[in-house]
């Protein structure tokens, strides 16, 4: 790409970004109930549940762990369908809408640090995904033995960051064309596994598979679970808010997702929980051809291989759109190949130890509960209980000092406060790095607690504080 | 509407308070003329009644409740 031709294109992302915060209007909502069914079905069929659903057998069995998963997910998504729900009402993009809790700077940290860093680490997941695939094919069409962390691996990430840097800089029609075949292709493999699993292994067997590293204690190995499922289902969240936008009811809209991330999602988990059960693996990569032989497990990991690229690249796309709308003028500015080239690198340094993220996914899962399960808790307080499913339109795209948006200079101190403590909780009752958990965290998780208080304290200062003092447009 | 959102539009005609170039200023600021008028009408702006959230609740929490059962 010239460098006019990447000035031309940033310019061109930079006002698609800015237009992307107009309202959606009911004419332009495209999905009725059956159409965002299958949006979220094909969202759902990915390669990542077959990544949580593996890492459950570290911890339970097959029943347990579906049944821990089952509840997760329901928390999870549940408070993700609500607190979008604004999101469909008024066709706002989602952190458009959340100008009105966070104030129009206080959204900044959220978007450049929150969203940027999760979607780092999930581009890193994902090129490592990649290249477990493309070295297991090579070790069984070469006879090679190479390892999980063998520099090949990052070879492989790094040509599934540099394939998926020229589908990005492509812009959204080669996205386009890619998200069309990925999930159909996604959906027969989960049938196809489907099929294999039960040719050989029966559900009583299945069930009788002892998990690999539980701690012992049933009650916490089910929290354990209970919690990076609560944390899958809540990492839906940003996306989550910018596709109900479309929908053309909120109920539509709700019960879509409901199908898709809660109903579809658990059975392709479950599907991934019992390969990894029967292979005694929560690698994906390494299910495929010890399940399926050589030739559809190497069709299998191609395919699999290539739904990454997709992923990565429309989250990059995603993230690097993001990037421009709110008011950073250098990044406004900065050439569109430099920023997806910036992006997509700093994922290259989660390959040089692709164990370190990888084996540990679901440590992953948890920081993801722990930065935005707060989030939400505010959220919703602010959506339901203060504004009373009520937002001010133009108030959100007004920029000028002293809107009811404004709050301080456009940050909302209360909602960082809040938000502050519901980290605090959860790190009182849970480690995402060491696993340390304290005592209640076995009955109660650390998300909810964390969602609940950062709820509780956002309430209590936004009616003695902020709305004293006349900040916020609260009009009660 | 609020007070303020009535004053707004007659400040905001002008674009005043929205951000961005020429062009993405008229877009968003035809787009609030047209989603606040008060003859719009759009299908999702109504809420989720009290069956739905009945549904939506006990859906989610039957499902958790039954297979913690089956399961635990």
């Amino acid at each position: 790409m010239t460098e006019q031709a990447s000035e031309e294109f940033a310019e061109q992302t930079s006002k698609e970004a800015l237009l992307a915060t107009v309202p959606v209007a009911a004419k332009e909502r495209v999905w009725g109930f059956w159409d965002f069914t299958w949006v979220m079905t094909g969202l759902a069929i990915a390669t990542w549940a077959f990544l949580i659903g593996g890492d459950v057998v570290y911890f339970l069995g097959l029943k347990a762990g579906i049944a821990a998963m089952v509840l997760g997910n329901a928390i999870g998504v549940f408070f993700v369908v609500i607190s979008v729900l604004g999101n469909t009402k008024y066709g706002l993009e989602h952190f458009t809408l959340i100008r009105s809790v966070f104030g129009r700077h206080g959204i900044k940290p959220l978007i450049y640090i929150l969203n940027f860093l999760v979607c780092i680490g999930w581009t890193g997941v994902l090129s490592v995904m990649f290249g477990r695939a493309g070295v297991n094919v090579l070790n069984e069409l070469a006879g090679t033995d190479y390892g999980g962390d063998s520099a090949l691996v990052l070879a492989f990430g790094v040509i599934a960051l540099a394939v998926s840097w020229v589908v990005v800089v492509k812009g959204p029609v080669a996205l386009k064309w890619f998200n069309r075949v990925v999930a159909p292709g996604l959906a027969i493999v989960l049938v196809v596994m489907v099929y294999f699993i039960f040719r050989e292994t029966s559900w009583a067997e299945l069930t009788a598979i002892k998990p690999l590293e539980p701690f012992g204690n049933k009650l916490l190995d089910f929290m354990m679970v209970v919690e990076f499922s609560l944390a899958g289902g809540v990492s839906w969240w940003p996306a989550q808010g910018n596709l109900t936008r479309l929908a053309t009811t909120q109920r539509a809209g709700a019960w879509a997702t409901v199908i898709g991330l809660f109903v579809v999602t658990l059975i392709a988990q479950t599907v991934g929980l019992m390969a990894a059960l029967k292979f005694g693996d929560a690698d994906p990569t390494a299910w495929m051809i010890p399940l399926t032989g050589t030739a559809v497990g190497v069709v299998i990991l191609v395919w699999v291989a290539f739904a990454n690229i997709t992923t990565i690249s429309v989250q990059a796309y995603q993230v690097c759109v993001a990037m421009r709308q709110e008011g950073v003028r250098f990044l406004a500015s900065m050439r569109w190949d430099v920023m997806i080239t910036i992006f997509l690198g700093l994922a290259v340094f989660l390959l040089i130890k692709p164990s370190l993220i990888y084996d540990n996914f679901f440590q992953f899962l948890y920081w993801i509960g722990l930065s935005y399960s707060p989030v939400m808790g505010i959220i919703c307080v602010d959506y339901f209980l203060f504004r009373h499913q009520t937002l001010d339109l133009w108030a959100i795209f007004d920029a000028r000092k002293g809107s009811p948006y404004d709050f301080w200079r456009g940050w909302n101190i209360a909602a960082y406060i809040a938000m502050g403590a519901g980290v605090a909780v959860y790190a009182a009752l849970f480690n995402p790095v060491s696993l340390w958990n304290s005592a209640p965290f076995r009955y109660t998780s650390a998300t909810v607690p964390s969602l609940v208080v950062a709820a509780l304290v956002y309430f209590v200062l936004t009616q003695l504080w902020v709305k004293r003092v006349g900040k916020g447009g609260y009009t009660d | 509407m609020s007070a303020y959102m009535t004053d707004s539009v007659g400040a905001a005609a002008d674009g005043g308070g929205i951000e961005g170039g020429d062009e993405v200023r008229a877009a968003i600021l035809q787009r609030l003329r047209e989603v606040t008028a008060p003859d719009y009408v759009d299908p999702a702006r109504k809420d989720l009644t009290g069956l739905d959230w009945f549904a939506l609740v006990g859906f989610m929490a039957a499902c958790a409740v039954i297979f913690t059962v089956w399961g635990y």
